[in-house]
């Protein structure tokens, strides 16, 4: 779902547009983390992506992301995610319609806007909130919004799916809307994205006594023992050009760990 | 004057004996949804089963694997011990069924996934061994569908199915 307009003060009309160049492609890298890392502990998920063009002034939008998470983290336990935000109710009023026990995460992005010869770089704040199930997967909804040069709101869904023949292995995968800039340009490009799945930031609310009492959620653990090498996380994306690129990440084992 | 000669009447009662065992073994007094056993083999039957399961959360083990104790009521009528192991999409379910002539243990992964205040599981459990009457289960032990409740992990679930004992 997507809502879109132009701003026209940002607006600078130029002659030309780019033409699009044969053999584009992108390359992206991939930094993870836990906070706090600590084995067997509630932890949040940090994870950054850097997009960088070949070829060309801006990289081709994407399309979709898969994030293999590492084995052994789970859905146990985790507190995250017990209330559900409408999708619908959340692109049309904001993330204020949602409970403030939907919330999952935060983050933000760079995206770069064609405008002739000239890019421009805009800011894109983003909200995670625990969605209903799709097809009977965990879902996810990202509400990514921008305000200038290119004003948009978007919500979207990732899901939770299995890695096929692996019993603790899953990967998060997501498809991203494509955001129209300027009529006959290059839609929105992406270049950047941080975003933090987890307790971090988070505050959730209980009834206790009748009271509303805050707390922090638990969130999802890492794994209580350290694979050697460490905790691998792998992203592979798709991109508008009909590219593809993939980036791998490791979390290092804390150094009192021994290996298994 | 006798009615029969001894020997003819032995003869007679010998043979009516043998056609009645004869008769039985293949199942003409209607012994239904069995087989009666022949020498040195064990009768099976097949059972409807629907079991309605609650249980609550005793302990968990680090963050994925929960240990629930609860009843089971309609075809069985037992007290449970379960096992849950949870991944990301997957959940390995290991059970004892305590029930009145004896007790049936069994597995299953069932899919598992998560919806706000809630979890979502299903798939099929196996059984593994048994004791007593329940022996000699083996085999698929019916489809299993329920929810945990993300507050306190309490569990909901049907299991139905055909199964041997």
């Amino acid at each position: 779902m997507i809502k879109a307009r132009w701003s026209t003060i940002a607006l600078v009309v130029l002659s030309g547009l780019l033409p699009p160049v044969a053999g584009a492609s992108q390359t992206v890298k991939l930094h993870a983390a836990f906070s706090p890392d600590h084995l067997g502990k509630s932890t949040t998920i940090l994870v950054h992506f850097e997009i960088r063009p070949t070829g060309t002034l801006v990289p081709s939008p994407v399309t979709d992301i898969d994030l293999s998470l590492p084995p052994g983290m789970g859905l146990g336990t985790t507190e995250l995610g017990t209330t559900i935000c409408d999708p619908v109710a959340l692109l049309r009023r904001g993330p204020v319609v949602c409970s403030s026990n939907s919330y999952l995460g935060f983050g933000s992005a760079t995206a770069e806007v064609p405008f002739g010869p000239v890019v421009v770089r805009e800011p894109v704040s983003i909200d995670m909130f625990m969605g209903p199930a799709v097809n009977h997967h965990t879902a996810m909804l990202f509400y990514v919004t921008a305000k200038t040069p290119v004003a948009a709101q978007l919500v979207f869904p990732a899901l939770l799916l299995q890695d096929a023949g692996s019993f603790e292995s899953a990967h998060l995968n997501t498809i991203v809307p494509l955001t129209p800039s300027l009529p006959g340009a290059s839609d929105v490009s992406v270049v950047d994205i941080r975003t933090s799945f987890g307790p971090l930031g988070l505050t959730y609310y209980r009834r206790v006594n009748g009271r509303k009492v805050g707390y922090q959620p638990i969130g999802m653990a890492v794994p209580a023992r350290c694979p050697a090498g460490g905790f691998k996380f792998v992203a592979d994306f798709h991109f508008q050009d009909g590219s593809a690129a993939t980036a791998s990440a490791r979390v290092t084992c804390p150094r009192s760990v021994r290996h298994h | 004057m006798s009615f029969c000669p001894r020997w003819k009447c032995d003869l007679v009662v010998l043979v009516a004996v043998l056609s009645v065992l004869a008769m039985s073994a293949h199942g003409a007094f209607g012994v239904a949804s069995a087989s009666v056993p022949r020498r040195g083999t064990t009768a099976s039957s097949s059972l409807a089963l629907h079991e309605s399961i609650h249980a609550s959360l005793v302990s968990h083990r680090g963050a994925t694997v929960l240990n629930e104790r609860g009843r089971g009521s309609g075809t069985f009528n037992c007290s449970l011990a379960i096992q849950i192991n949870i991944s990301y999409t997957q959940a390995r379910i290991t059970y004892t069924c305590n029930a009145r002539n004896g007790t049936m243990s069994g597995a299953g992964t069932v899919s598992y996934y998560v919806a706000g205040p809630s979890a979502n599981f299903s798939g099929s459990l196996f059984f593994t061994h048994g004791t007593g009457r329940y022996a000699h289960v083996s085999g698929p032990a019916g489809n299993i569908r329920g929810t945990l409740a993300r507050g306190n992990y309490a569990m909901s679930a049907v299991v139905t199915g055909r199964i041997k004992l």
